[in-house]
């Protein structure tokens, strides 16, 4: 851990649970006492749908996203000693969830290289963009097709709100290559909204 | 980052990625899962087998150590209690001895002085010990009496006539002693309280003693005491009993004497 969430949470408010939260209100006071243990069952209170939103962006479909935060939590509850700051648990946790987010496509895609005919395709339901509007669909299409680690930067900086800084920690970069593969991906997301290439056939994860 | 946060293809990035996060509520998660998750995370967290094995090792080796410090301060004080009860397993004679009140005579030692029972000699070794005395007051005691369990005793009473069992083998070169020279198993050379000797070399009927410490007039303290115990003055300026062999040579300029029995 990097930088530390106490600063994290002094720079702007974070969505918990489809709402705005102040960094110092109650909710993340009481899971990130500075001077307690992290309290691991009030940190999964407080940001467990938060986290699996973060999730599905990176993962796509609703189980996975689950899975991901779950092992997210139960790996931060393994190494709970290790928490020595109860401020940065929020970051931690985030970078993990980006992590297993990272490996559960890892392994997607090699499940689907090498078991293609035994393992069942794993795939967002089939109308859940269609309760998206025209436009939002078009856009997550063209994120579909960027490389991992830019849409990773993507989520972080436009849906999480997190700054150059942030995101170089939860990715484990330098900021540089934040801001280099940020730059990249609205690049190649201009480019492909611009000639039309985000049809229905995103690329498979 | 971007220089244009206006930009339209941000703002459409962040409608489309909170429209899409929105899509999942509270509702639409595991009610399950979560409340299994949540279960487990308020528990309090297991250790690793790893870790577990890393720590049971640790407390035996710890456990190990503890039980080798302990055998190390054993060993010590059963050395000595063996050396001490040596000479009582190997002789049975016993002897009624009189000797001096046994008097502190270092900073050490309050009102009760405390040398070993194992080397109950009338001249009592000058110790800083803390055990209490031994000294048992019935005639002719054998040597079991030093399988006794240590009894503290107050040497208040001036002069007074204690029999004790005496291995004389106790007395050795290299310790300080105080009271009484034993002469033999039957006589002892009363010396003035608080004087202090040692043993420089002893033959089966004679020993030299040198004072290391004197704190008065030991001339006139025998002159005073030895008559009474049947002792006179020799021509040599000495001490000595007539009609026996008991004899006390006159004490040299280093403070040495020589008695022989």
């Amino acid at each position: 851990m990097t930088v530390s969430a106490s600063a994290v949470c002094a720079e702007r408010p974070y969505r918990v649970g489809g709402r705005i939260l102040d960094r110092g209100s109650a909710a993340s006071r009481d899971a990130m006492s500075a001077d307690d243990s992290v309290d691991l069952a009030e940190l999964y209170r407080t940001h467990h749908l938060q986290m699996v939103r973060l999730a599905r962006l990176l993962v796509d479909d609703l189980a996975s996203a689950e899975d991901v935060v779950q092992e997210a939590f139960l790996g931060m509850h393994r190494n709970r000693a290790a928490l020595r700051d109860s401020g940065a648990a929020v970051g931690y946790l985030r970078r993990a969830v980006v992590n297993q987010s990272r490996s559960m496509l890892r392994r997607r895609r090699t499940v689907r290289a090498h078991l293609k005919v035994a393992e069942p395709e794993i795939a967002p339901p089939a109308d859940h963009e269609v309760l998206l509007d025209e436009e939002h669909q078009e856009v997550l299409r063209a994120v579909d097709q960027l490389p991992p680690r830019q849409r990773e930067v993507l989520v972080l900086r436009y849906w999480s709100d997190m700054s150059e800084a942030e995101i170089a920690a939860a990715l484990g970069i330098s900021k540089g290559t934040v801001k280099s593969q940020a730059s990249r991906a609205m690049s190649a997301l201009a480019r492909i909204m611009a000639e039309g290439g985000a049809t229905d056939e995103s690329t498979p994860r | 980052m971007s220089q244009h946060p206006d930009d339209d293809l941000e703002r459409r990035l962040r409608a489309a990625f909170a429209a899409k996060a929105e899509q999942v509520g509270p509702h639409d998660l595991d009610t399950d899962r979560e409340d299994a998750v949540a279960e487990l995370l308020s528990r309090p967290s297991t250790p690793s087998r790893v870790r577990r094995v890393i720590t049971g090792a640790g407390i035996l080796a710890a456990a190990a150590a503890a039980v080798g410090v302990v055998a190390l301060a054993i060993q010590p004080s059963q050395q000595h209690t063996t050396n001490a009860l040596h000479p009582a397993t190997t002789s049975s004679t016993s002897a009624v001895l009189s000797i001096a009140p046994p008097q502190p005579t270092t900073s050490a030692g309050p009102a009760k002085e405390t040398p070993h029972v194992g080397q109950a000699t009338p001249g009592r070794q000058v110790s800083t010990r803390s055990q209490p005395l031994t000294t048992t007051t019935t005639p002719t005691t054998t040597s079991t009496t030093t399988t006794q369990p240590r009894v503290a005793t107050t040497h208040s009473a001036p002069a007074s006539s204690v029999t004790q069992t005496s291995p004389r083998t106790t007395l050795s070169t290299g310790h300080e002693y105080a009271g009484p020279v034993p002469l033999g198993d039957a006589r002892t050379l009363a010396m003035p309280q608080d004087l202090t000797w040692e043993v420089t070399t002893r033959t089966e009927h004679s020993m030299t003693v040198r004072i290391t410490y004197l704190p008065q007039d030991i001339e006139a303290y025998w002159a005073t005491t030895l008559p009474g115990d049947g002792w006179q003055k020799s021509d040599a300026g000495g001490w000595l009993v007539p009609g026996s062999a008991y004899a006390v040579s006159p004490i040299t300029d280093k403070g040495s004497l020589t008695v022989t029995w």
